[in-house]
């Protein structure tokens, strides 16, 4: 079941970025109901395919359906395969060109809960990759799949705007819970996912009763 | 040829496990959303893939323990690292 899920998380990814790629090249706005009448197909098997919230997702789509979706956009030039739509052709980093860090700075930290932001837990002396002026750790309290075990932290930095593709500390205006979540911006819209690809995503509006707490710079995971 | 028989020496403890292997960590790549790790393993020719929360860290060396944290913080996002350091909470 979670590998079914899995499918549908890349395929819903995959499948959104083709529908803003084709409509950023070719300067028209593009949408799911165009693909679907072009594809000869009801426009309820695009949206469920591509909907924000896991659970209303097919999780199982006909491979007729992928086969179509691939042709569409290989025939309008984007270079797709079905192992692309589905989150095979998996993205990999070579350890061993990784540069070590050499100076690192030695700091003091305070240290709050993740579950309650007003909660301290003391202070950790951790080593950074570079001083930081103002900064938070906050400490894990529950499992995130598939990698963060209870015991992880992470190391915030106040005094730093996001950027796409980082990650975030978010409190929310009615709650004392923190959450990590990574900022991307996706043509005029700012989406925060959640760091285990699972829960749902957010869209950051002006009205969001949430804050950005700051930009998480390392995570001392617990092993 | 002290030298030469210190080397041979050091070579059949590890050989026949008097001292311990060591995994060298080789590529971290993202397969839908696992973080698995390709490694290597003394006197052992193939690779081994396995998910990133189950490599034994014990067996690898500082330098390639906080390569490996750079990979993963990439994979995982931009700016950030990953450190297997251990840390002591001071309580107030």
């Amino acid at each position: 079941m979670k590998d079914i899920n899995n499918f549908s998380t890349s395929i819903h990814s995959v499948l959104k970025g083709l529908i803003e790629a084709k409509s950023n090249r070719d300067n028209v706005k593009f949408t799911g109901y165009q693909l679907a009448s072009a594809l000869d197909m009801p426009r309820s098997i695009i949206t469920k395919l591509t909907h924000p919230d896991v659970s209303k997702r097919i999780v199982n789509p006909k491979i007729e359906t992928l086969l179509k979706i691939v042709e569409y956009f290989k025939s309008d030039g984007f270079d797709i395969t079905i192992d692309d739509l589905l989150g095979m052709n998996s993205p990999s980093i070579d350890i061993q060109s990784q540069p070590l860090i050499i100076n690192k700075e030695i700091q003091t930290i305070s240290l709050y809960s993740l579950s309650n932001a007003k909660k301290r837990l003391g202070s950790v002396e951790v080593k950074l990759p570079y001083a930081i002026k103002n900064a938070h750790a906050f400490y894990l309290e529950e499992d995130v799949e598939p990698f963060f075990k209870v015991g992880s932290i992470f190391i915030v930095n106040l005094n730093c705007n996001p950027s796409n593709n980082d990650l975030i500390a978010i409190k929310y205006n009615s709650s004392e819970k923190i959450q990590i979540r990574k900022y991307c911006k996706r043509k005029n819209k700012i989406i925060l996912l959640a760091l285990n690809n699972q829960d749902e995503e957010l869209v950051l509006m002006p009205t969001q009763v949430c804050s950005i707490l700051g930009v998480v710079i390392q995570i001392n995971a617990k092993t | 040829m002290r030298n030469i028989l210190e080397r041979a020496d050091k070579f059949l403890c590890i050989y026949l496990g008097l001292k311990s292997t060591k995994i060298v960590p080789q590529i971290v790549e993202k397969k839908r959303t696992q973080l698995k790790v390709w490694h290597t393993e003394s006197f052992k020719r193939h690779v081994h893939k396995v998910l990133v929360n189950k490599i034994n860290l014990k067996m690898i060396d500082d330098n390639n323990k906080e390569k490996l944290g750079i990979a993963i913080g990439k994979m995982i996002a931009s700016n950030v690292v990953v450190s297997f350091d251990e840390i002591v909470i001071k309580k107030d």
